[in-house]
């Protein structure tokens, strides 16, 4: 029921962006965040990527087990990122920085229950909203349960966004 | 022993005029998977796909890595396949997640897979496999160890990248 109304309330925010936002990507990939999705075999994400100024995006991402147990677990939030390489998007259809590293601070809830203040860094990012794809490589970080103060390492191996707006498909 | 040897040579020879350097390729990558023993495991692979056919195209690949989870941190098992791409489609459902055209190939493979004491049969089915010219991209791969009972474990791998030089 939690994954059926984080599903619903993702559809609706992604209706909002897609009518007010110049850039939007759709990100697949590992995802973990909670330390016990250690203990729950794989964990896979699926979010938004909207950009917001030429170096900030937003990322809405949901986080669910794949493997064994699909769906019991959900943990949901969002990231500010900022990418201190360099602008990740430029005027005129012109592409940004291809090789990119990115700062993100985050808020996710554990079944919708706030539970995670988050601090991430992306070492290495390929691709431009321009290209339409981008590969985030390893983005490890740090998450804080401030519900019962504890803090827990977390490092994801990729995740993919692929732009449906904002890309050179716009300007041909 | 000569008439062995003038034979391999001759073998060798008509092998390396037939598979120019375009044909056959040698590839490495990584990719992450979970298994029903509730781990997950990030895995190197290198990969040799010797020649280039639209129909049934053969390769080899060998993957060993490191795993987490239940059970703690650890050696994953070393793993080694033999497999055919089924067929190769432009028809590509998954061209949009590619910046080139490239086509759909999905694969299916079996071979040994070692903790280097018991040894089991691995089998993977490779639904949504798409080529660039010089990348190989896998996602969500099922997967299954069978032991004398039947399937002993199972599994998705999420995605493998491999890099084809």
């Amino acid at each position: 029921m939690r994954v059926k109304k984080t599903a619903f309330v993702l559809i609706l925010v992604l209706c909002v962006a897609f009518s007010a936002f110049a850039e939007i990507g759709i990100r697949i990939g590992h995802g973990t965040v909670d330390p016990d999705f250690n203990n729950l075999g794989l964990t896979a994400l699926a979010g938004v990527d909207i950009g917001l100024t030429k170096r900030l995006e937003l990322n809405i991402q949901v986080m669910t087990p794949v493997v064994p147990d699909p769906l019991s677990k959900a943990v949901a939030g969002f990231e500010i990122g900022y990418s201190i390489g360099g602008n990740r998007t430029a005027d005129n259809g012109y592409a940004g920085i291809s090789i990119n590293h990115v700062v993100s601070l985050g808020l996710f809830t554990v079944n919708l229950v706030p539970t995670y203040l988050t601090l991430r860094v992306t070492p290495l990012t390929v691709g431009t909203v321009a290209a339409g794809r981008r590969e985030n490589f390893l983005p490890i970080g740090v998450a804080w349960n401030f519900r019962d103060n504890s803090f827990g390492l977390f490092i994801s191996i990729i995740e993919y966004d692929h732009y449906i707006t904002g890309t050179w498909r716009d300007y041909v | 022993m000569k008439r062995f040897v003038v034979i391999a040579a001759l073998l060798l020879l008509c092998f390396s005029l037939s598979a120019s350097a375009k044909v056959f390729r040698f590839g490495y990558g990584i990719g992450v998977d979970g298994n029903s023993a509730a781990r997950t495991e990030i895995k190197l692979n290198f990969t040799a796909r010797p020649f280039s056919s639209n129909v049934m195209n053969p390769f080899v690949r060998a993957e060993y890595g490191v795993g987490m989870g239940r059970g703690g941190f650890g050696l994953t098992n070393l793993t080694a396949v033999a497999g055919v791409e089924l067929f190769r489609s432009m028809k590509n459902p998954l061209s949009f997640t590619m910046a080139n055209k490239g086509p759909w190939s999905p694969a299916l493979s079996a071979g040994i897979t070692t903790d280097f004491t018991d040894s089991k049969i691995y089998a993977e089915l490779s639904p949504f496999r798409v080529l660039d010219k010089d990348f190989i991209y896998e996602w969500f791969t099922v997967f299954a160890f069978f032991d004398r009972s039947g399937i002993e474990k199972w599994g998705v791998c999420l995605l493998r990248f491999t890099s084809m030089f």
